[in-house]
C-alpha cells in the first residue's frame, strides 16, 4: 500500500516530536490514537518479539509502579528472601488484568475507582501497548509536573493544569500510579507474570472474536486457557467477559462455565446497580470498544464467572493399603468434582 | 540408511537376552535380535515384489539408502516408539499421518498392529500412565489428550464414559455466521460477510475424532515433551502428576486425570526451549533443550535447584576430538565459530536403572557424543562431574537396558556436522553398544575415557552399493533431514515481526 510509508512517515515524526518534547523537560501531552492505530488481529501463536519475565520473581514491576516502591517493600523482601532476583520491591502485587486491555479504556476508568490496587493492561499489540503506556505517562505526569513546592505529596497535589478537558490524575485518586501497560502474549506468558492465585480480576474485554472454526483455538477463551486463568486467580476471584459478538459470548459461556475450575454468578450480579459489583457497570460502560459498540447500536453480552476453590485430590491407595480392594491401584472419585475440559476442536 | 529411533524392549528384564531391540528406519520398524545377529522382523512387511531380501545376511542394513531416504513410497516415518512395562505392546509414532499406532510384539518378534489412531495434530510427546491403561499424547499444538492404550478397554469401564468427550456428535447444524453487520466494520469484511450470507450449504471440512479420547489439557506452544509421575503424599495417598513441557521455555505441572484441569506450578527458569524432561526419581525433575545447561527441578516446589553446564565438557571433547590422529582434514577445518554456540540438547535417559550407579545420560544434536553424570551427583553439594564417552558419528537416539547403551549413529553426515556429508566409501556404524563396567567406573577420570567400553558395533553394510544417484537425492531430503534432526529448529529465530 502507497500510504503505508507515508502512515509510517508521519508515525516517525510523530515520535520524533514527543521524544525531542521530552528530552526539553515539556510534560508529555496525551499520545493522539492515530499514530499507534494497529491492526485489529494478532496471532497469537507466533514467535513475536517479545519482552517476558522468565518468571513471575524475576519480573521488575518498580518502574511500572514508581509510587508503589517503598520501605514496606524493601521489608517484604527481607521476609521472603528466598526470592529470586534483585528488582525492587513493590509493597504490593498486581491483583487485576485486564487482558487484551487495548487502548486502555478500562484502565483509566478503574485506576481512580481502586488507587490502591494494582491493576495491569496486557495487550499483544505493540502500538497500542506503546500508546496505553504513552498515556499512562502523561497522566501521571499531568497530576506531577506544575506542582507547588509545597506539595510533597504526589498523590495529594490538587494543581490545576492547563488541559481540563481530559482527565489529569490531579483531580483523580490515585494520579494513575496504580496502572500498567504491557506488550504481552498471555496465551503463551500468563505464569510469566503471576504466580497462582495471585489475581482477584482478570477482564476478557471484546476479545478478537476468530470468526472462522480454523481459528477458535486462538481465541482468548478455550478450555485449556481456563486452567491458566484459574492458576492465577485465587479462589473466589472472577473473570469479567463481554462481547458484541454473540456467538463469541455463547462461546465464552460454554467454555468457562463447563470449567470445573469456574462457575457462572447469578445474572443480577451480571448486571449494573445498587449492591452490585461495581467493576461490571465499569467494564459495561468504559471500554474503548465498548463506547464503540454503544456508538454504533451494537449489543453488549456480559458474563462473568467465579473461580472456585479446587477439589481435594482423588484418594487413590497403593495395593495393601486401602482394605478390601484387590486391584492394583484404586481410584476414587471424590464427589462430583472430577470432570474433564471441553475439546475446541470440535 | 540410518535409524532414526531405537527402542530395547527388555528395560526391566536384563536377563531377558531373547528380548528385541526395535529400531524405526524412515517407515519401517525392524525387529532385531539382542545380539544384532539377524533382523528378526519388519513392520510393515514387506511386499513380496520388493528386491531387497530382507532376512538376507546383510539384514541389518537391508533397504538402499536410495528407497529408504528417497522415500519413495510416501509412507509416514516413525517418529517415536515405545512400550509397556511388560513389553507387549508397542506404541510407535508416525510423523507425517500424525498418527498413534499400537502394536502387540509377539514371541517371535514380529509386530501385529492393534490399533491406528490418527491424531489432529502432530504428536510430539507420547507417555504411558502409570497404570498402563492410558496414553497421553502431546500435540504439535500444546494440547494433550489421553486415549485408552488399548481400545478393549473401552468396554472394560463404562463408567469412565461421561468423563470422555467422545466422538461428538455429527449434527448438521445450518450454518450461520457468527457475525453480523453490527460487529463487523471495515468495507471488505461487510463483504465477506454478506458473501457469507448467500452459502447456503456449509461443508464441514474436519471430521470429528472416531475414536475415544478426552482433552485434558493444552499449552499455546508446541508441546516437546511430558512425563506422568505418581507421587507419595505421605498420607498413603498416590497422587498422579503430569508434567509437560512446551517450546516456549514452560514446564507445568498439573494434577493427573481426572484432575488434569488443575494446574499446581510451573519450573519456570528455561531461556529456551525445552526438548526433553527426565524424572531419574520421583521428585527430581531433569529438563533440557536449547540451552548447554541442563536444569535439576525439585518439581514438586517448582524450585531450581541447579543447573549443570555441559558446555566445557563439550568443548574439551571437541577438542580432543580435533586433536586425535585419525581425524581426517575436512574435519579439522570445520567451522570453528561455534565455540560459544549454545548445542540442543535432543535426549535424556537413565542408565544402569535402579542401580547406585545410575547415570543420566544426554545426547546433543549433531554431537558424537554419549555424555553422562551420576544421578547421585545432582544433587550433592559439589558440582556434578560431566563424563563424555565418543561414538563413531553423531548420535540420533539412545536406548538403555540394564548396563548396556545402545546408540543409534548417523552414518550419514560427519560427526560434529549436520550438514556435511560422510564420502561415500566411508561407513560408520549404525549402531553402537556401549557397555558400563563396573570396575572401570574408578578409573573415568579423563573426559574422552567413559565407563562405556565400546562392547560391539553393528556395521551398516549396504546390501547393494548405492548408486550415486541416490545418495545425491540424500542430500536434498529435507524430509529425510528433519526425521533426525528436528531439535534446534525448535530455537525461535529473533521473532516474526510485529504485526503478524
Amino acid at each position: 500500500m502507497s500510504n503505508t510509508s507515508h502512515k509510517n512517515q508521519k508515525r516517525d515524526e510523530y515520535r520524533a516530536a514527543k521524544h525531542k518534547a521530552e528530552g526539553e523537560g515539556l510534560p508529555a501531552g496525551l499520545p493522539q490514537k492515530k499514530y499507534y492505530r494497529q491492526r485489529a488481529h494478532s496471532n497469537p501463536f507466533s514467535d513475536h518479539q517479545l519482552e517476558y519475565p522468565e518468571s513471575p520473581e524475576a519480573m521488575d514491576w518498580s518502574s511500572h509502579y514508581p509510587m508503589f516502591t517503598g520501605k514496606k517493600a524493601e521489608r517484604n523482601a527481607d521476609l521472603h528472601e528466598e526470592r529470586k532476583g534483585n528488582a525492587k520491591r513493590l509493597d504490593r502485587e498486581v491483583e487485576i488484568a485486564d487482558i487484551g486491555c487495548g487502548y486502555g479504556g478500562l484502565l483509566f476508568a478503574l485506576a481512580p475507582k481502586m488507587p490502591e490496587t494494582l491493576i495491569l493492561g496486557l495487550e499483544i499489540r505493540i502500538s497500542v501497548a506503546k500508546f496505553v503506556q504513552e498515556k499512562i505517562k502523561a497522566l501521571r505526569q499531568q497530576g506531577n509536573s506544575p506542582r507547588p513546592p509545597s506539595s510533597p505529596s504526589k498523590e495529594t497535589a490538587k494543581t490545576p493544569v492547563a488541559d481540563t478537558s481530559s482527565p489529569s490524575s490531579s483531580s483523580v485518586p490515585g494520579g494513575y500510579q496504580n496502572i500498567a501497560c504491557l506488550r504481552a502474549n498471555t496465551m503463551k506468558f500468563l505464569p510469566n507474570f503471576f504466580h497462582r492465585h495471585q489475581l482477584r480480576a482478570i477482564f476478557l474485554c471484546f476479545p478478537d472474536p476468530h470468526f472462522k472454526a480454523r481459528k477458535h483455538k486462538a481465541r482468548i477463551v478455550s478450555s485449556s486457557l481456563n486452567s491458566e486463568y484459574a492458576y492465577v486467580l485465587r479462589p473466589g476471584g472472577k473473570v469479567y467477559t463481554i462481547t458484541d459478538v454473540e456467538d463469541l459470548h455463547e462461546w465464552m459461556v460454554e467454555r468457562l462455565g463447563s470449567h470445573p475450575s469456574f462457575e457462572r454468578v447469578s445474572r443480577e450480579e451480571e448486571e449494573e446497580g445498587e449492591g452490585q459489583d461495581e467493576l461490571v457497570g465499569v467494564m459495561r460502560r468504559e471500554t474503548e470498544e465498548g463506547k464503540k459498540v454503544e456508538r454504533n447500536g451494537g449489543k453488549k453480552f456480559v458474563a462473568v464467572f467465579r473461580r472456585v476453590e479446587d477439589p481435594s485430590w482423588p484418594v487413590r491407595r497403593l495395593q495393601g493399603k486401602v482394605p478390601g480392594n484387590d486391584t492394583a491401584l484404586s481410584e476414587r472419585k471424590v464427589g462430583s468434582e472430577s470432570s474433564t475440559i471441553k475439546d475446541d476442536g470440535e | 540408511m540410518v535409524f532414526q529411533c531405537i527402542l530395547s524392549c527388555a528395560r526391566d528384564h536384563p536377563t531377558r537376552l531373547s528380548s528385541h531391540l526395535l529400531a524405526a528406519s524412515g517407515p519401517n520398524i525392524y525387529t532385531m535380535s539382542w545380539d544384532f545377529e539377524e533382523v528378526i522382523s519388519v513392520w510393515p512387511e514387506q511386499p513380496p515384489s520388493d528386491k531387497e531380501d530382507v532376512k538376507g545376511k546383510d539384514a541389518v542394513a537391508p533397504p538402499t539408502k536410495k528407497r529408504k531416504i528417497a522415500n519413495e513410497q510416501k509412507r509416514p516415518n516413525v517418529i517415536k516408539l515405545l512400550c509397556t512395562r511388560d513389553e507387549k505392546n508397542i506404541v510407535a509414532v508416525t510423523a507425517e499421518d500424525k498418527c498413534i499406532r499400537v502394536f502387540n510384539l509377539k514371541e517371535n518378534g514380529k509386530l501385529e498392529q492393534l490399533s491406528e489412531r490418527c491424531m489432529p495434530k502432530r504428536p510430539n510427546a507420547v507417555a504411558i500412565s502409570p497404570d498402563e491403561t492410558t496414553l497421553l499424547v502431546g500435540d504439535k499444538f500444546g494440547d494433550v489428550y489421553a486415549l485408552p492404550l488399548l481400545e478393549s478397554a473401552e468396554e472394560e469401564e463404562p463408567t469412565t464414559q461421561p468423563t470422555i468427550t467422545a466422538m461428538s456428535d455429527v449434527r448438521a447444524k445450518p450454518f450461520k455466521p457468527t457475525a453480523n453487520p453490527l460487529t463487523v466494520h471495515s468495507g471488505s469484511n461487510r463483504k465477506a460477510l454478506a458473501s457469507q450470507l448467500q452459502v447456503k450449504e456449509h461443508v464441514k471440512t474436519k471430521e470429528p475424532l472416531k475414536f475415544r479420547h478426552e482433552l485434558l489439557l493444552g499449552h499455546v506452544s508446541m508441546l516437546t515433551d511430558l512425563a506422568v509421575m505418581l507421587v507419595d503424599d505421605d498420607d498413603g495417598n498416590i497422587r498422579e502428576y503430569i508434567i509437560t513441557a512446551d517450546r516456549d521455555e514452560h514446564i507445568r505441572i498439573s494434577r493427573g486425570r481426572p484432575q488434569a484441569h488443575i494446574i499446581e506450578g510451573y519450573c519456570l527458569g528455561h531461556k529456551q526451549f525445552i526438548s526433553k524432561l527426565r524424572l531419574p526419581a520421583p521428585n527430581l525433575l531433569v529438563s533440557a533443550g536449547g540451552e548447554n545447561e541442563i536444569y535439576v527441578w525439585d518439581w514438586l516446589a517448582g524450585r531450581l535447584l541447579r543447573k549443570i553446564d555441559i558446555g566445557p565438557a563439550l568443548r574439551d571433547f571437541r577438542a580432543s576430538w580435533k586433536a586425535s590422529p585419525g581425524i581426517r582434514e575436512g574435519d579439522r577445518n570445520e567451522d570453528d565459530q561455534c565455540e560459544d554456540q549454545q548445542t540442543a540438547i535432543s535426549g535424556l535417559w537413565i542408565g544402569l536403572p535402579g542401580s547406585s550407579q545410575e547415570k543420566l545420560i544426554v545426547t546433543c544434536e549433531g554431537v558424537p557424543a554419549l555424555i553422562y553424570i551420576q544421578v547421585s551427583s545432582l544433587t550433592d553439594y559439589d558440582t556434578p562431574r560431566v563424563h563424555t564417552v565418543p561414538l563413531l558419528g553423531n548420535v540420533l537416539d539412545v536406548t538403555v537396558m540394564s548396563d548396556l547403551v545402545v546408540a543409534a549413529i548417523d552414518n550419514i553426515h560427519q560427526p560434529w556436522s549436520t550438514s556435511a556429508l560422510h564420502s561415500p566409501d566411508e561407513q560408520p556404524p549404525l549402531l553402537q553398544l556401549l557397555k558400563f563396567e563396573q570396575f572401570l567406573y574408578e578409573s573415568v577420570t579423563e573426559v574422552d575415557t567413559g565407563a562405556f567400553r565400546l562392547s560391539d558395533q553393528v556395521s551398516s553394510k549396504p546390501s547393494a552399493p548405492p548408486d550415486n544417484e541416490a545418495e545425491q537425492d540424500v542430500h536434498v531430503d529435507r524430509d529425510f533431514w528433519e526425521l533426525v534432526y528436528h531439535v534446534e529448529k525448535l530455537r525461535k529465530r529473533g521473532g516474526m515481526g510485529d504485526e503478524g
